[in-house]
């Protein structure tokens, strides 16, 4: 049986983080998907297990998802990070790819983008 | 007593303004001094007078002396003395002012006298008459007139009284007609006393005194007055002027001018006053026409208008270059001028609200598309499936609402650099020329060659040029022209120096806008297109970003025939050098 991707969907707005994992479900069975909804609440589970896909928000309370990125890529530069966001601006997106992201969504995504945005990384990821 | 307190303390209040004036202060101090001048110069020519009157009546009183000694000098060596006593009163009575005659001894006792009364008597050698040469150790000799006079009040206690002392020397016709009597060694041998009134001269000093002071408060008058009359001309008015203009101009009436009342520096200073209010009114006026100032509204007769705008409805006067009524212009640029004010703040607001509630609005459109696209993948019935793509749909075109509100609500500062234009709008035309919408437009250009490089944010200018050229192409149904222009224009003004603009028009073969609508066009929300096809906010975006970079975009159009969109856009800096 092929490994999971362990996935982390980071955002404070339950309907989002639920949506993703429904989501990722109903598309594949390939996902394991855990949920937080802060970046300080991610970086403390990062410490205790291994994330292959961070999915994460920027305007969030507490640290930004800009500073979760950085973080991230810094403690772990093996984690697939993919940015998702409200509000969305060239600036934002140019600044978040500067900072490591593998990816930039903005909301609202279809299933479709979301999930096929994360795929590509899988693949990039298993190459 | 309160009351009459209160009053005067608010006499008091509404006169300190005046005490703590310059002018004021001035006149108080010139006064001072003159007063002290004048009060000064009054005494001492008192004091003078009235030592050369005293001096006069000493001289006559010696001459008197003198007189009485050589008349009564042969009297003395023949001794007699009813002669000598019928003598001095003689000549006691050839002058009022002589009160007295006396003729001491040597012991200082009254041998003769114009008063009969006082013969006999003795006087001290510390008494006046004798204090004069025994003040000290050996008698004197040889005294001056005015050691010799002492001034007293007159016995009678009417007025003063000037005594005069002249001492009889021992002659040789004395010691040796009565040697017993006079010995040779004795020097002087008695002394005359001749005491004169002085009432004359105190009437003649208080004459005097009379008239130095009228003439002395009488000048202080004249001169106070003049100095008051001056300081009120050439200080005062010019001042209170210039004080009153100053605080027209602050207060923001430029309409306010000084009179110039002489040539003077504050006949200079009052003309360099009123010429920087005429600029400042000119300025204010010519600003307020551009931005329609609505600082600080006034209501009058029921209606807002702008107060310090010389061009709101009801002012009176005329504009100086043009000569048109300020009533005119107002009417003739209102429609126009408050259009975009209004649609300026719309956009402000508009912007700030959409900034605030676009993120909140994503993450519940997050869920919407995404569970109704996962349940259209789902769904197996026909009509299921056609509502579920009406859901999904609609939710898309919310997600293009929003965008369009996130994208319009970034009302970022430009981040201008030096830019050619031309190759702007040749970069815009590339990519939309490809798309399937422009297969069949033809798209003209007219672009000037060698146009200035203007400071502008590239990248807003791009998105301009793109949402103005896809409008065209909307409008046109996807077949026509479009002719793009670029040229140099110059606004010339009499009021400020020339001003260059670069001005990009862009016309199309399309539908055209109709008159009504015209107004409305750069208004957020406001499409002509049907509800799938656009937002409304393109244009409104196109009018910040060039209203962010000091320019103007405005629009003609003709129903049936098109319309031409124009972009203005400043010269400024090295770009206008």
């Amino acid at each position: 049986m092929p490994k999971k991707i362990k996935m982390l969907i980071v955002d404070d707005e339950i309907v989002v983080r639920q949506s993703c994992i429904d989501i990722f479900s109903e598309k594949s069975d390939r996902y394991e998907i855990s949920t937080v909804s802060s970046g300080d609440e991610a970086l403390r589970v990062l410490r205790s297990e291994k994330y292959d896909v961070i999915l994460t928000d920027l305007k969030m309370p507490g640290m930004p998802g800009l500073e979760l990125v950085k973080c991230v890529k810094k403690g772990y530069p093996d984690c697939a990070v993919v940015v998702i966001t409200g509000y969305s601006t060239v600036n934002t997106a140019v600044e978040a790819m500067k900072l490591g992201a593998d990816d930039f969504i903005p909301k609202p995504f279809t299933p479709e983008e979301v999930f096929t945005a994360v795929e590509k990384l899988n693949v990039k990821n298993d190459r | 007593m309160l009351k009459k307190a209160e009053k005067y303390r608010n006499r008091f209040v509404a006169l300190k303004p005046y005490f703590s004036s310059f002018g004021f202060k001035l006149f108080i101090f010139i006064g001072a001094a003159l007063t002290a001048l004048i009060g000064i110069g009054t005494y001492y020519n008192i004091s003078m007078q009235e030592k050369q009157l005293i001096d006069e009546v000493l001289i006559g009183a010696d001459n008197i002396a003198g007189t009485v000694k050589y008349s009564t000098r042969n009297y003395m060596l023949e001794n007699t003395k009813e002669k000598v006593q019928e003598t001095i009163d003689y000549i006691a009575k050839q002058s009022d002012e002589i009160e007295t005659i006396r003729i001491f001894d040597k012991r200082g006792v009254i041998s003769k006298s114009t008063v009969s009364g006082e013969i006999g008597d003795a006087i001290d050698i510390d008494a006046e008459q004798c204090a004069v040469c025994h003040a000290g150790g050996a008698p004197l000799e040889d005294i001056e007139i005015s050691d010799r006079a002492r001034i007293s009040k007159s016995k009678s206690g009417e007025g003063r009284v000037v005594s005069l002392t002249q001492a009889i020397y021992n002659e040789e016709g004395c010691y040796l007609m009565c040697h017993d009597h006079h010995p040779r060694d004795k020097k002087v041998l008695g002394l005359f006393d001749i005491t004169m009134s002085l009432s004359d001269v105190d009437n003649k000093i208080a004459g005097i005194k009379r008239h130095l002071i009228i003439l002395g408060v009488s000048s202080f008058i004249a001169i106070m007055t003049a100095l008051a009359a001056m300081l009120y001309y050439f200080l005062i008015r010019p001042m209170t002027a210039l004080l009153g203009g100053v605080r027209d101009v602050s207060a923001g009436n430029y309409n306010t001018r000084v009179p110039v009342y002489a040539s003077d520096e504050f006949g200079r200073l009052s003309r360099s006053f009123n010429r920087m209010a005429e600029k400042l009114r000119k300025e204010s006026g010519y600003r307020s026409f551009l931005t329609y100032d609505t600082v600080a509204p006034e209501i009058v007769n029921g209606d807002s208008i702008s107060k310090r705008s010389p061009i709101a409805p009801g002012y009176v006067g005329r504009d100086p270059e043009s000569g048109s009524t300020f009533e005119d212009i107002y009417s003739r640029i209102n429609d126009e001028t408050h259009m975009k004010l209004v649609r300026s703040v719309k956009l402000a607001s508009l912007g700030q609200l959409s900034a605030g509630i676009a993120h909140e609005i994503n993450n519940p459109l997050t869920a919407v598309l995404s569970y109704s696209s996962l349940l259209l993948e789902r769904v197996e019935g026909e009509k299921e499936k056609k509502w579920l793509s009406v859901v999904v749909d609609e939710t898309k075109r919310c997600r293009n609402i929003v965008a369009g509100l996130l994208e319009f609500s970034r009302q970022s500062t430009p981040e201008k650099s030096q830019t050619k234009i031309n190759d702007v709008i040749l970069r815009a035309i590339s990519l939309v020329e490809n798309q399937e919408s422009f297969h069949n437009i033809k798209i003209l250009k007219d672009l000037a060659p060698d146009l200035p490089e203007l400071n502008v944010d590239r990248g807003q200018m791009h998105q301009v040029f793109m949402n103005l050229l896809i409008n065209s192409a909307d409008a046109m149904k996807g077949i026509g022209t479009v002719s793009v222009e670029s040229r140099l224009s110059v606004v010339e003004s009499k009021v400020a120096p020339p001003r260059s603009f670069v001005e990009v028009s862009l016309s199309d073969t399309g539908c055209g806008v109709p008159a009504e609508n015209l107004e409305r066009l750069f208004d957020p929300f406001f499409t002509t297109k049907g509800p799938t096809e656009g937002t409304g906010l393109g244009l409104s975006i196109c009018f910040g970003i060039v209203k962010r970079h000091n320019g103007d975009i405005t629009v003609k159009s003709v129903v049936g025939q098109g319309s031409t969109f124009c972009v203005k856009l400043p010269v400024e800096g090295v770009a206008n050098a």
